[in-house]
């Protein structure tokens, strides 16, 4: 185990973009240290934007796919989370559009009339385990009742932990369209875990 | 830290609390097996499409296998062997050996002698480089015109020494003479050259012959019926050598 561990280990410290870089010459072994690292993000992205879970794993098996079948021509133009997400992001698209034509991702106008909460008031953290709980719950009802745009946004800000520029990069927006769907989708998240 | 940072901490500790969804573990073996399967099909097919080994390979070998034929195409034929004219006086040297050896009557033929020779080229030369010529040239001092069939006659010397000494002595005892000479044609001197390679001169000196090649001789005269100078030569050989019994010899002669 000592030798496969000590491998484990060292293509753990190495940066995605090394690993892709790795497997696309042919080391099968940092493609799935790749796999482990951005399996359960990918995997939630698809069930917060599909209902049916069997449809989010078909979805989520898509992307590796593709991602696979593009190794050879793999560049690390970006970092490999922002590569990744586009190529979720696009799959998602072309689902919607199939699927779901009401529902689209591509559009880049906002709700103007909505007003924009300016909801600056600090979001106190639940101190209990039944507080946290019932916050949560609610956090993620509204997070499900979100249009798919600020749903996305939200989502790869919080579980990828993605800068507005990478965000406006993967879902081909402005970066000032991409700031905005993030305030919206927060200033939601916070009155419905305030309430 | 600032407001909206802590908003956004407090938003994402909610959000990871909620979502703890992960893909079964079947999903994860079905994609991992395909990446797999993905990388070994790369790696094969390299071998043969995208590797330069192989087929650069391939071509140096056709390369040198095609100069290499090409090479032996050009080559000469070394196996034809250069084809040395024959002279002319031995044409007919064994034809005439052979209608002696036809004749298995005479005790007095030595094996050796009756040998239907084997024309060797090379055996001329190196009775050529003797100096026999020179000797004899020198010794009797002919003349030019002599000295051509003297020539004509040391080669038919040299092939007859295998086979037929006889003749071959007898054509140097003409040689050593100069009243062989005659005005001749060309074609009539050729001619007149196979003739003399059997046909002997009354004016020879055969008393140096050997035995066999003396009794040669004469069946070579009686088989060209020239009985007159057989009888002659058989009464020169009783006298010479009375010991030998030459009774088959005289009973062909009419």
């Amino acid at each position: 185990m000592a030798p496969l561990g000590c491998t484990f280990m060292k293509e753990q410290r190495q940066p995605d973009e090394a690993l892709m870089l790795l497997y696309q010459q042919g080391d099968q072994a940092a493609f799935e240290t790749l796999y482990m690292r951005y399996k359960d993000m990918l995997y939630r992205y698809f069930v917060k934007h599909c209902s049916d879970k069997h449809q989010s794993e078909e979805l989520y098996q898509d992307v590796w796919v593709k991602l696979i079948n593009s190794a050879a021509r793999y560049q690390p133009k970006a970092k490999f989370k922002t590569y990744l997400f586009t190529i979720a992001h696009n799959t998602l698209v072309d689902f919607y559009r199939k699927n779901k034509p009401a529902i689209s991702l591509e559009d880049g106008t906002e709700n103007m009339a909505e007003e924009l909460l300016n909801n600056s008031d600090p979001v106190a953290l639940p101190e209990d385990e039944f507080t946290l709980k019932q916050k949560t719950k609610k956090f993620m009802q509204a997070l499900e009742e979100l249009p798919a745009i600020q749903k996305e946004a939200i989502i790869l800000h919080l579980e990828q932990e993605l800068g507005v520029e990478e965000i406006a990069t993967i879902t081909k927006v402005k970066i000032e369209t991409a700031k905005s769907r993030l305030r919206y989708a927060k200033n939601k998240l916070k009155t419905a875990i305030k309430n | 830290m600032s407001t909206q940072s802590q908003n956004d901490k407090v938003l994402a500790k909610l959000y990871k609390a909620g979502a703890k969804e992960t893909p079964p573990p079947e999903l994860d073996t079905k994609i991992l097996n395909y990446a797999t399967s993905k990388h070994k099909t790369k790696r094969t097919s390299s071998y043969f499409s995208g590797g330069w080994k192989v087929p650069l390979s391939l071509a140096a070998s056709i390369t040198v296998v095609f100069a290499i034929i090409m090479q032996i195409e050009q080559m000469p034929d070394q196996t034809e062997i250069p084809r040395i004219p024959a002279s002319e006086p031995a044409n007919n040297l064994p034809a005439l050996v052979d209608e002696l050896n036809e004749d298995t009557d005479s005790r007095f033929k030595p094996k050796d002698v009756l040998r239907t020779p084997e024309r060797k080229e090379d055996q001329l030369a190196p009775l050529q480089s003797t100096g026999k010529y020179e000797a004899v040239n020198k010794r009797e001092q002919i003349s030019p015109q002599s000295r051509a069939i003297e020539e004509d006659s040391l080669m038919l010397e040299n092939e007859m020494s295998q086979g037929v000494p006889a003749a071959g002595g007898l054509m140097r005892d003409r040689a050593m003479s100069t009243e062989s000479l005659s005005t001749q044609t060309p074609k009539e001197s050729s001619m007149q050259k196979q003739q003399d390679k059997f046909n002997v001169d009354q004016k020879f000196d055969t008393a140096n012959l050997p035995v066999g090649d003396w009794l040669l001789l004469i069946e070579t005269l009686i088989a060209k019926k020239d009985y007159a100078e057989a009888r002659r030569q058989i009464d020169k050989f009783k006298i010479a050598h009375p010991k030998v019994n030459v009774e088959d010899l005289e009973a062909k002669i009419p």
